[in-house]
């Protein structure tokens, strides 16, 4: 252990000089210093003067004792169900086009306000992404689309004018094309279906920005069924995953996040975990919370994947191809025994969209049994539908002229697709063309006419993830503009006078309640399944929530994805390998691009949501950019630093990029975000970064996702500013992680229980300790289920008010975060070159650690900052005054300083500030003014609610009852809250267990939140390293 | 259903009858709807046939029920339906009924009183300390007379004696020359200086002590409602209107179709006839909201909820609110500053006995109070008095 360093940038570890100055410092840079420089041109007589007008101001103010006449406007007719400051929760359902989540949308006075997983949910239940999170506050964006644009500029108008286009067209036997996301709701398929019968020549086009069309083709070529399987992590004893970063960004990350955490955190009765193998191109969030982790260049991932199957193709005797390549120290070799050994109990997985590559994969779980047990193919999953193939051929379509009208819904290919030249000439040979959006898109200003829809907070809609699984979408608010929901629009084409809510209501009153018997009524099975948002067939309705319930396998007629109308696929299996060895044969020397997803931004789609564009990348912590993560050999051939700049030059694709130095990325491969640099969208998302999806290869119709063969070049004299929040704040050789390997678990826990039970004895007590009659709240938090996806960081900020700052303020140190995740590097000491290059990473989430011995609370010289007698470490913000000894005297530096007047809307644009933009603000939570000091509160706000409901109800308070924002959407479920000094409580027994430490605990502060060891299964021989 | 659930008590059955009757049915005479007493002979001691009615009365009367005649003869007097009260529940119900039956009328003007008796005292109260306010004022301004006197028989003697000494005559000019030189010199000019400005300080500070400060704020409202008709003389619960008072943090005003369950029949007022009840129906006709001007302010940054203090406090609404039923037009009657707050939090007890929520949190101080070793629990003993309770 002692020989294990940690670090959190290169020169950390190096040693640097001038990083060990500025560490010293503490604070990113002297803040007054930068106060004076914000506009360059500030002086000391501005100083004088502004500090003289200040003090006459406040005089002159202070004497005047009028206080404003405010008026209190009730209701003409109060809904019955609406009770002002009493919360409603409506259960809905979160899908982005590429994440699915239930969700409970909480609603304040008719606005919603916070969403939160739906715990009935069993796909779901239990977490919310970041993503998810934050697209509350795309509801109140003022940049949505208010009115028709374009060719129509009413409702009237365009129902009217599309109907006799679209009647026209069909009756002249032309081409109509309807393209889509991936449409989840069973009851709008059925819809499609009936406008395609309506109107002779329609066809439905599914287009994603990241398909699984890989997946899709070579499940129709192995078993006739064109679906994507139903993954269980949660069964597999070894997992093993090739570019699939499936706990960030992956077909469904929360839920998969869910499963695997089953497995992976070991205690004294059952020191177990499950073994995880990432081989990926670049440090993706899986990747860094894998046991093992190889780098892995895109360009070959084929030949892996290949070899991979050869040596499990020889343990089961059948077929051996050649042609693979092998990794390091005869790795995959070594991985193939330990499948093998698990049989039916392990999962490989592969991003790749290369239906080739895929069809080896599906043959590598077939020989290993796992069909049946770790995926499901008889009980698919619909959360991925297109297939590249059939938009490149719209696209081919499109530009011959034979398409006379199309519709895009859900989709912007103008941004995302790998040839967007080409879509926009085919696109102008559309005489009809209208896209249906809730703001303008890329796309929807190449179409003739723009047409608003609602946000889904204001829709009525469905979903089925899985086979057998579905959830409801109901609208949490009216509409704000003078918008329409798509399948409305449909109906009206189609010429139904049902409108959608009762086109959906008889979808699940006919087919959905044929699927029961539990209700013999249909309108209370829909007001059932309505309430609860979820219906799993065999599964009833009317139980109470219980996430843990197996569903029984579900027989389903499999027809999910729209039919190509060609023969599958049907090459054996040696031509395929074959081909994959050709195609992933690789150039020594040649760099690849290799495009990911980050965890907040995933495609790009919400790019405007300020929220997700400030949430701190888990990996490389910056802000509000994307750039380009360059290997460490990269580096070191081409002198790069991070903050220089490099151009990029492939195929269609000829950019300039600030570059951060990733350890992890693979030697010859360099890596770039997608979902930036768009160029329609509002003013959080404008201007931000650069748009990486032109570089994508396309590869036999399959979108790849990474370019071979690139350039790459460094700009002299060039550099850019980066926003990266974890500069500063170094472990400086103090035990704040703790970790150790599944072998050495036992051992390790006790000699840390040992250590802190010295620590304990040798305890000494200036103050006496706080009494605690009643509650004593604490937080546990478990570094082994923690993936450091950061769907914490912006639930804390969509529950607490809390500001976004910008690019220039992140850049000084000003975050306003109230949760961080530390992310912290480790390796051998001794080997500085091994360590910059493959690290192991550690995630830390943190915030203020409500210490009982707090040392900010004794250096406050107004008590604005004291302590509770439920042992919370409360802030005042109306007595604080801004000195900020607290901050600077706190071991944990988790508070945060309001340096500007973030409400103000001139300042700063990406607040919501605007009549609109303010309904998203929690009104339990004071705004707070420029000038205090603020952290987390332990989300007192909802401590207080859930004591006053027990008391109103006269109850006992039970777990449910008080559950932060981040413990509450948790997908992993790593972060446990509640009262230690209930025995009835989760976190009473779960608070001192045998691998729980504090961090810092030597300097006998008493924190509130407790952590766990990290372990990690490591194979003894220590493979990877070889 | 009634094996699941208890019957309710007749006691139960007052407080329902209260809370969604009271307002439009009394025992002493016709009001919104009809005088009660005799309704059970009315309705031939049916119960089942009640039950139903209560439940929805319209659709009883269109039902071609036992009684349909009767309730449309009703209508036509009343114009207007009772609300449906199937919400209530069948057992709820029934314990009214059950009310309704063993209704007997109390002896004159018993109810009602103690609401009022504790808000009268603390108003004594504030009498006497004006009372000594006066008294202090008449003392001072003798203190200043007495002292002026002094200084002038002072002043006269000096000069006398002087005037001796040197043997001249003693003069009224001499006296005003000796008693001008008195307030001339320095100990005389500090005393006053020190005098002058300690008053201004005092004053300053009791001014500046002041800002905020709103108690007896009582601003013109735009429709003039009386709570001293509707709470004082009709005793109509404060809930039914400012229903959100139990379930949240605002009592919330009430909603005009609160109004108009009442008004949609009673068009004339006592005082001012027709006029201000037709700003209501005006209001509600047009969807208006009515702009009432808000009398109770908290600052933004302080977070106070009605149901931790009227429902599981118990707290009377005059507690705070003062003599609302005596009001023509409310004024602030409390201070609501963070002092008085925090000073109610220090003396008011708490019983840890009444809230099973108290039981399994506050065990061990629960189980010192019930032995006898602590005399009584202040809410400030619970954490009253923590920031994070109202501040966050």
């Amino acid at each position: 252990m002692k020989s294990k360093k940690y670090w959190t940038q290169k020169e950390d570890l190096l040693d640097d000089p001038k990083f060990r100055e500025q560490q010293q410092k503490e604070f990113a840079e002297d803040p007054f210093e930068a106060m004076l420089q914000d506009n360059g041109n500030s002086s000391r007589r501005d100083f004088l003067r502004v500090f003289g007008f200040t003090l006459g101001a406040s005089a002159v103010l202070a004497a005047c004792s009028k206080t404003p006449v405010k008026y209190a406007l009730p209701y003409t007719n109060k809904p019955a169900d609406v009770n002002p400051s009493v919360p409603n929760y409506y259960a809905s359902t979160f899908y982005d086009g590429s994440e699915y989540s239930s969700v409970l949308v909480k609603v304040r006075e008719g606005r919603p306000i916070f969403v939160e997983t739906n715990p009935s949910s069993s796909v779901t239940g239990g977490g919310l992404s970041a993503r998810g999170a934050a697209s509350v506050l795309d509801l109140y964006d003022g940049f949505r689309l208010k009115a028709p644009v374009g060719a129509f500029k009413t409702w009237d108008d365009s129902l009217s004018g599309l109907s006799r286009t679209l009647k026209s067209i069909s009756e002249k036997g032309g081409n109509i094309r309807i393209v889509t996301g991936t449409v989840l709701s069973p009851s709008t398929r059925q819809l499609i279906g009936e406008f395609a019968d309506a109107y002779k020549g329609t066809r439905h086009v599914t287009y994603e920005a990241a398909s699984a069309s890989g997946i899709l083709l070579a499940h129709e070529a192995e078993f006739g069924k064109r679906a994507l399987p139903r993954y269980h992590f949660d069964k597999a004893q070894v997992i093993v995953g090739f570019n699939a970063d499936f706990l960030g960004t992956w077909v469904s990350p929360v839920e998969f996040t869910k499963q695997y955490v089953t497995n992976r955190a070991p205690s004294k009765d059952n020191p177990k975990m499950s073994r995880h193998i990432q081989v990926e191109s670049m440090m993706s969030l899986t990747g860094a919370n894998a046991d093992d982790r190889l780098p892995m260049k895109a360009s070959m991932e084929g030949a892996h994947i290949l070899e991979l199957h050869d040596h499990i193709a020889r343990k089961a005797g059948a077929a051996v191809f050649g042609g693979g390549k092998e990794l390091p120290g005869n790795y995959l070799a070594k991985l193939a025994t330990e499948l093998w050994a698990a049989q039916g109990k392990s999962l490989v997985v592969s991003g790749s969209n290369d239906p080739q590559v895929q069809r080896l994969v599906v043959a590598i779980n077939r020989m290993l049994q796992n069909y049946g047990q770790t995926l499901n193919i008889n009980t698919p999953s619909y959360l991925r539908q297109g297939v590249d193939k059939e938009f490149q051929e719209l696209v081919r379509e499109m530009e011959t002229g034979k398409v006379d009208a199309v519709f895009f819904y859900d989709c912007n290919p103008a941004y995302s697709y790998s040839l967007p030249v080409q879509f926009e000439n085919a696109l102008k040979k559309v005489p009809h063309s209208v896209a249906f959006v809730t703001a303008e898109t890329e796309t929807s200003r190449l179409c003739k006419a723009a047409l608003p829809v609602n946000h889904w907070l204001e829709s009525w809609g469905d979903a089925q993830p899985h086979a057998g699984h579905y959830s409801l979408i109901q609208p949490c608010i009216s509409t704000l503009y003078d918008t329409r929901q798509f399948q409305d629009i449909l109906l009206a084409l189609v010429g139904r006078e049902q409108n959608y809510y009762g086109y959906l209501q008889q979808y699940w009153k006919t087919t959905l309640f044929a699927t029961q018997k539990e209700f013999a009524s249909a309108d209370k099975f829909w007001v059932k399944a309505l309430e609860r948002g979820v219906y799993e067939i065999g599964r009833p309705l009317a139980a109470e929530a219980a996430a843990e319930v197996v569903v029984a396998p579900v027989e389903e007629k499999v027809t999910p994805v729209a039919a190509a109308d060609k023969a599958p696929d049907n090459s054996s299996l040696r031509e395929v390998a074959a081909t994959v060895a050709a195609r992933y044969a690789g150039r020594g020397g040649d760099t690849d691009l290799y495009l990911y997803e980050k965890v907040g931004m995933g495609t790009g789609s919400q790019a405007n949501i300020p929220w997700l564009q400030e949430m701190p990348d888990p990996i490389t912590r910056a802000t509000w950019d994307n750039y380009a993560c360059v290997s460490y050999k990269i580096a070191k051939d081409l002198a790069l630093e991070t903050g220089d700049v490099v151009r990029i030059e492939g195929k269609g694709f000829n950019e300039t990029l600030p570059v951060i130095v990733q350890p992890g990325v693979q030697a010859e491969t360099v890596a770039v975000a997608v979902g930036y640099g768009r160029k329609v969208v509002g003013k959080a998302g404008m201007n931000i970064g650069k748009n990486a999806y032109p570089a994508g290869q396309v590869v036999a119709d399959s979108f790849l996702g990474f370019a071979t063969g690139v350039k790459i070049s460094k700009v002299e004299g060039e550099t850019y500013p980066l926003a990266i929040t974890q500069t500063h704040g170094t472990v400086m050789d103090r035990p704040i992680i703790r970790e150790t390997t599944l072998g050495n678990f036992l051992e390790y826990t006790k000699e840390l229980q040992h250590e802190r039970a010295v620590l304990k004895q040798h305890a000494v007590n200036l103050y006496p300790l706080h009494e605690r009659a009643g509650h004593n709240w604490a937080m546990a938090i478990d570094l082994n289920k923690c993936t450091g996806c950061g769907a914490c960081v912006v639930n804390c900020q969509s529950e607490n008010n809390i500001p976004v700052v910008g690019k220039d303020e992140i850049r000084r140190g000003r975050e306003l975060h109230w949760m961080r995740i530390d992310r912290y590097y480790s390796a051998d000491a001794n080997d500085p070159e091994l360590a910059q290059e493959n690290p192991e990473v550690v995630f830390q989430p943190m915030m203020c650690q409500h210490c009982d011995n707090a040392p900010c609370e004794n250096v406050c010289p107004v008590l604005a900052t004291v302590h509770s007698s439920e042992g919370l470490n409360q802030q005042a913000y109306n007595r604080c005054f801004g000195t900020r000894y607290c901050a600077n005297n706190c071991p944990y530096k988790v508070r945060r300083f309001n340096w500007l007047d973030y409400t103000e809307p001139k300042n700063f644009v990406y607040n919501p500030v605007d009549n609109i933009g303010r309904m998203v603000l929690n009104p339990d939570v004071t705004v707070r003014a420029r000038g205090v000091m603020e952290k987390c509160s332990f989300c007192v706000q909802r401590l207080q609610a859930g004591k006053l409901a027990a008391k109103a109800d006269g109850r006992k308070l039970q777990d449910s009852d008080i559950q932060t924002a981040c413990s509450k959407n948790c997908p992993a479920g790593a972060i446990v809250f509640g009262d230690v000094n209930d025995p009835d409580s989760a976190i009473s027994k779960y608070y001192n267990d045998e691998r729980t430490y504090f961090v810092l605990e030597e300097l006998k502060v008493l924190p509130s939140v407790a952590y766990k060891v990290k372990v990690r299964n490591k194979v003894k021989e220590e493979t990877a390293k070889a | 259903m009634l094996s699941a659930f208890p019957v309710l008590r007749a006691q139960e059955g007052e407080a329902i009858f209260k809370q969604n009757c009271y307002t439009c049915h009394r025992f002493d005479r016709d009001l919104t709807g009809p005088n009660l007493t005799g309704v059970i002979d009315r309705w031939g001691g049916d119960e089942a046939e009640m039950l139903a009615f209560i439940k929805n009365p319209k659709g009883y009367a269109d039902g071609g029920q036992k009684h349909s005649a009767r309730v449309h003869e009703l209508f036509g007097k009343y114009k207007q339906w009772m609300t449906p009260h199937a919400f209530l529940g069948d057992d709820k119900i029934k314990a009214v009924i059950t009310y309704i039956k063993d209704y007997k009328a109390p002896a004159a003007a018993a109810d009602g009183a103690p609401a009022t008796e504790g808000a009268a005292a603390e108003k004594g109260a504030g009498i006497s300390e004006d009372a000594l306010l006066y008294g202090l004022i008449m003392l001072v301004g003798l203190l200043v007379v007495v002292s002026l006197v002094l200084i002038i028989v002072i002043a006269a003697v000096l000069s006398a004696i002087r005037a001796k000494e040197r043997g001249d005559k003693f003069t009224y000019a001499t006296l005003k020359d000796s008693a001008v030189n008195i307030f001339k010199s320095k100990f005389v000019l500090t005393i006053l200086a020190l005098v002058i400005i300690g008053g201004v300080l005092d004053k300053g500070y009791d001014f500046a002590a002041h800002i905020g400060f709103r108690d007896g704020y009582q601003p013109v409202q735009p429709i003039a409602f009386s709570h001293k008709l509707h709470a004082g003389q009709y005793k109509i619960n404060c809930e039914y209107c400012h229903t959100g008072v139990s379930k949240g943090k605002s009592a919330t005003i009430p909603s005009t179709n609160i109004c108009m369950n009442c008004h949609s029949t009673i068009k004339e007022g006592p005082q001012h006839g027709p006029n201000e009840i037709a700003k209501v129906v005006g209001a509600h006709e047009k969807g208006e909201a009515i702009e009432w001007v808000r009398i109770h302010n908290l600052p933004d940054l302080v977070y106070f909820s009605h149901q931790q203090h009227v429902k599981v406090a118990g707290l009377e609404c005059q507690t705070c609110h003062g003599p609302i039923e005596e009001m023509e037009e409310v004024y602030q009657y409390s201070r609501l500053t963070m002092a008085w707050c925090v000073n109610c939090h220090r003396e008011r007890k708490i019983d840890l006995n009444s809230n099973p929520y108290y039981h399994s949190v506050f065990k061990q101080v629960r189980e010192d109070w019930n032995a006898g070793k602590i005399d009584s629990v202040s809410v400030a003993r619970l954490g009253g008095l923590d920031c994070a309770k109202c501040h966050y």
